[in-house]
């Protein structure tokens, strides 16, 4: 087996082991199948994300067990976030925001030939990941719901400017065009009506705009649109098939996975850390473990055009934010992650009761649970495996006329289906074709995306945190002198500082493309 | 990709970016002080970066990466075939809408020469794809669909 | 068209016709104007299995959210009036809505059914807060006006409101630090950033003994909270809450909205669902087709006094 789990198996102290047998039941097997099927598809469809997954699908599960209904949305989800690699990686177009940063070296792997080694390495670090997060959330969850709940406003607009000094990082070829791309998420961050304060800002009198602009039919446009124009522009074939495709190449993949398994790991915790904060979720998880392991790498030139441990970065990550979200979902009833909110609900409908007794009185329930997630990640290794092949051929093989329209239909039901209404359609196409023209001009996607994501974040953390700090006496003194705060600030300016340190920026330089 | 030479392009997004942060701070005037100080600064940093930007390109000129080449016409009936599925989802419904773009974008990326054989293919896939999708998810997933005028 | 739409008028009149006879006959959309996990969404997950049990027909539960639910609610007048399309309507968010801005709908389009429950206001802090009653977060207010904290879901919502309606109630100044939804709001409190939080009786219930809580804005207690005072014991005139009702499209024939109205009274008269509502920190309410025009009158009458007073209303009426 390829897992390698860091938890303390064996030292007999396993909380709820007794509970191992109760989540092997056939029913809970046979859901924890289906979900992660069902999970993994909807994921690589692009346009249909995590959320969404969880969210249709809640309603299947009110008649079950709540520990069954709990093991299926957790097969969905962890599903899910791993099925976001496939069109990551083969079109080119995150199936959830969680695979954003999978597209740096996803694509291009794909397009020298080497999609079907991308998708076994996808599988093998969401495994990991997905292990990792699942024996935190086992082993540490209460202690781990304490340490999230010290991030106050102020530290979740620090964390917020963290992930944009990423962005600077990240950009390919020019660190000044990524910068502008980010302000112009940003700014599109602020349209619609602000949830602090109340403004309506930038509507220009479109109601279709009260709501804001939505991060998912967003994600949709500003990344399927320009692939499918470009698509449709030339005759050649989407992917170029350089073999042919026999095995999943997974010992292959399994060697590199080894080689780097201090990136695994050090993405893992990274992915768990962040999925235990509130409102982060995988998007930031998986950026910010890229941005490790880029950082880390003796070879970092390379991430961005392919780069093995870029992929095994960011699906640790992500992945191990499914059971780091459940932490505070689960011990403080707050939800970790976007998806979390709608497992929440899920339970109160069940009449489960979260909070720091679950884990007493409800222990059946709850570790039930844990053991089902880890059954599910660990079935997502053989399915995943054999549904990722599948997405490869029929990507790879399928003429362009049938691909192009198809992928349309899909950001049309996607965008959609997020609020079911029209509404989201039209921004998803207009912020597509407009990133396409601003990809002529140099501009790419991805700046612009974790603009709107970050936009929210810092905003409401830089109104809570003055509002919260002027009641205290300085708003200044609130935003610099927390002592988790001053960690952060600590950390951006390692970031920024890093590559002076380094000696490779030492003067300004040139915007350019190498 | 060695033709070194002005990033016109580049200047002239920075420009119009710039134009774009020039109104956002004009429209930030009606907001209320708390509601107006992150799109401000947002935008200001904006025009900072964009200035920057400017001058850099005018000063040094770099190696500009050419477009990707490919026909113009299908970029823009593609373009022209998405806004009209978005947009018309409501009047005419999303069934309808559908097949009548799933076939024009069909028809937008084949490079093929059509034959009786190829168009059923195609038909059959797109049958397939839509009922398949549409099935799913109005019936087993009960998404409300806008019926549009005609059902 | 003329001919055609004479045609539908007489169609639309037949099916309604038809839906007198007995409504209803098939699946029931129900529309929630929010995501699915939220508190309206929970509450209809709750109703659900009852209307098979009255009425033998189910729902099915459609999200639209968007714009705090103004989307939905501005759309569902387009919707056909056959009494299969219903939605989940919210106070005081469609009151005060349309009084910010133009939302897209006018309070009085929206054709209200059945008030069924509402989720009062609640003033909850940390468990190891200082502050052991209300008396002493007011003392503690009135030492040091501004410098109590609250969070809150959301500006010029019904936590802002409630929050503004009793600072005037006693007399004191706060700090409302506004979070998106009750989730955010739940983690500042839990975390301490603020000093308390005004809320609704559903989140004390569900953070348990994480929090303590201190006043309920209702006429009597809480039957699942009973160590937790009202305001009214303390002195403090103040009765709210967010109201959860039942719309239909307008067009919608009388007779069908008044079947609607009864058997969602029906259903809120069940001993079970009523347990089951009431564990999870809702407080059931009747207000009946029959009377909605004054039900509704009363409440525009309590937020639009509100709402002008925080100077929020920004429409002409």
């Amino acid at each position: 087996m390829a897992s390698r789990d860091p938890s303390t198996w064996g030292n007999g102290h396993v909380p709820g082991i007794e509970f191992l047998i109760k989540a092997l039941t056939p029913l809970n097997i046979l859901l924890a199948v289906g979900g992660v099927i069902a999970g993994t598809v909807i994921g690589a469809l692009p346009g249909l994300t995590a959320t969404m997954a969880v969210a249709v699908l809640v309603p299947l599960t009110f008649g079950m067990e709540p520990a069954s209904a709990l093991i299926a949305l957790g097969a969905i989800y962890t599903g899910a976030i791993y099925g976001g690699a496939y069109s990551a990686v083969l079109l080119n177009t995150p199936g959830t925001p969680s695979a954003i940063a999978t597209t740096f070296d996803g694509y291009p792997m794909a397009r020298r030939g080497d999609g079907d080694l991308a998708i076994t390495l996808a599988c093998l670090a969401s495994v990991t990941g997905g292990l990792v997060g699942a024996a935190f959330l086992l082993l540490l969850a209460p202690p781990l719901a304490k340490f999230a709940l010290q991030f106050g406003p102020v530290e979740y607009f620090w964390l917020a400017v963290f992930g944009l000094t990423l962005i600077a990082a990240l950009s390919e070829g020019s660190v000044l065009r990524g910068l502008i791309g980010g302000c112009i998420g940003l700014l599109l961050s602020a349209i619609g009506t602000a949830e602090v304060g109340g403004d309506i800002r930038y509507t220009g009198e479109l109601k279709s705009l009260l709501g804001g602009i939505d991060v998912v039919s967003a994600l949709i446009g500003l990344y399927c649109v320009p692939v499918l124009m470009d698509l449709v522009a030339t005759p050649d074939p989407h992917l170029k098939l350089t073999h042919e495709v026999a095995g999943f190449r997974f010992r292959e993949a399994l060697r590199i996975a080894w080689r780097s398994k201090s990136n695994l790991a050090r993405s893992s915790v990274i992915g768990t850390l962040v999925g235990i904060l509130p409102g982060a979720g995988g998007s930031i998880a998986s950026l910010v473990a890229y941005a490790e392991a880029r950082r880390v790498s003796k070879n970092p030139s390379s991430f961005g055009k392919g780069e093995p441990n870029g992929i095994l970065a960011t699906e640790s990550s992500n992945n191990a934010t499914v059971g780091g979200g459940f932490i505070p979902t689960l011990v403080l009833g707050i939800p970790g992650t976007p998806p979390d909110a709608v497992i929440l609900g899920a339970l109160l409908v069940q009449g489960i009761r979260t909070g720091p007794s679950l884990f007493s009185e409800q222990s059946q329930i709850v570790y039930t649970f844990i053991y089902g997630l880890f059954l599910a990640t660990i079935l997502m290794l053989p399915i995943g495996l054999v549904i990722g092949r599948y997405a490869f051929k029929s990507i790879v093989s399928i003429p362009k006329a049938a691909l192009v329209p198809s992928v349309a239909f899909l950001t049309i039901l996607g965008s959609y289906a997020v609020h079911n209404n029209a509404h989201e359609t039209q921004q998803m196409v207009v912020l597509g074709l407009i990133a396409w023209v601003l990809g002529r001009f140099g501009f790419t996607a991805s700046p612009i995306v974790l603009g709107l994501i970050l936009g929210t974040i810092a905003e409401s953390g830089f109104v809570q945190g003055y509002l919260i700090g002027n009641a205290k006496g300085s708003a200044l003194m609130e935003f610099l002198t927390r002592p988790l705060s001053a960690g952060i600030i600590a950390f951006i300016l390692l970031t920024l500082l890093y590559p002076l340190v380094k000696g490779r920026i030492g003067a300004p330089k040139l915007p350019s493309n190498e | 990709m060695n033709n070194s030479e002005r990033d016109l392009r580049g200047i002239i997004a920075s420009l119009v970016f710039a134009a774009i942060g020039v109104l956002a701070i004009y429209h930030a005037r009606d907001f209320s002080p708390l509601g107006a100080v992150f799109p401000r600064t947002i935008a200001a940093a904006m025009i900072v970066l964009c200035a920057v930007y400017v001058v850099f390109a005018v000063l040094r000129p770099i190696a500009v990466e050419k477009p990707q080449p490919g026909s113009a016409g299908r970029r823009i009936a593609l373009a022209i075939a998405m806004l009209a599925w978005a947009l018309l989802l409501e009047p005419l419904g999303f069934l309808l809408t559908s097949i009548a773009c799933f076939a024009a974008t069909l028809v937008i990326a084949n490079y093929d020469k059509w034959t009786p054989r190829l168009a059923v293919t195609y038909a059959g896939v797109g049958i397939l794809v839509l009922g398949t999708l549409y099935g799913v998810f109005s019936y087993v997933l009960q998404v409300p669909f806008p019926t549009g005028v005609f059902l | 068209m003329k001919p055609l739409s004479k045609l539908l008028l007489v169609m639309a009149a037949i099916a309604a016709g038809a839906a007198i006879a007995a409504y209803p006959e098939k699946t029931i959309n129900y529309i929630i104007a929010f995501g699915p996990g939220g508190e309206s969404d929970i509450s209809a997950r709750l109703q659900e299995p009852y209307f098979k049990k009255y009425a033998g027909q189910t729902v099915a539960i459609q999200y639209k959210p968007g714009a705090g639910g103004a989307t939905a609610w501005s759309q569902i007048n387009s919707a056909p009036g056959d009494g299969y399309t219903i939605i989940g309507t919210n106070l005081p968010h469609i009151v005060l809505q349309p009084l910010q801005k133009d939302v897209g709908y006018k309070t009085d389009e929206l054709a209200n059914v059945y008030w069924f429950h509402f989720t009062p206001d609640a003033v909850v802090v940390p468990a190891g807060s200082p502050h052991k009653s209300l008396k002493d977060l007011v003392a503690a207010a009135k030492k040091a006006p501004g410098a109590t904290t609250f969070s809150g879901s959301g500006t010029n919502s019904a936590n802002h409101l409630a929050q503004q309606r009793f600072d005037k109630l006693a007399g004191i100044k706060t700090t409302y630090v506004p979070f998106k939804g009750t989730g955010a709001s739940n983690t500042a409190l839990l975390g301490k950033q603020v000093s308390g939080s005004w809320s609704y009786t559903t989140v004390a219930v569900q953070l348990g003994d994480q929090v303590r809580c201190l006043a309920v804005a209702m006429e009597k207690r809480h039957p699942i909270l009973p160590d937790c005072p009202t305001f009214k014991e303390q002195g403090y005139e103040l009765v709210s809450g967010a109201y959860r009702g039942l719309a239909v499209p307008q067009s919608t024939p009388a007779a069908v909205k008044q079947q609607l109205s009864d058997l969602i009274g029906k259903i809120n008269k069940d001993p079970e669902f009523i347990k089951k509502m009431e564990d999870k920190g809702f407080a059931m309410i009747d207000a009946p087709v029959e009377k909605m025009g004054a039900f509704m009158a009363a409440r525009k009458k309590e937020y639009e006094t509100i709402a002008r007073e925080m100077g929020i209303v920004k429409t002409k009426k």
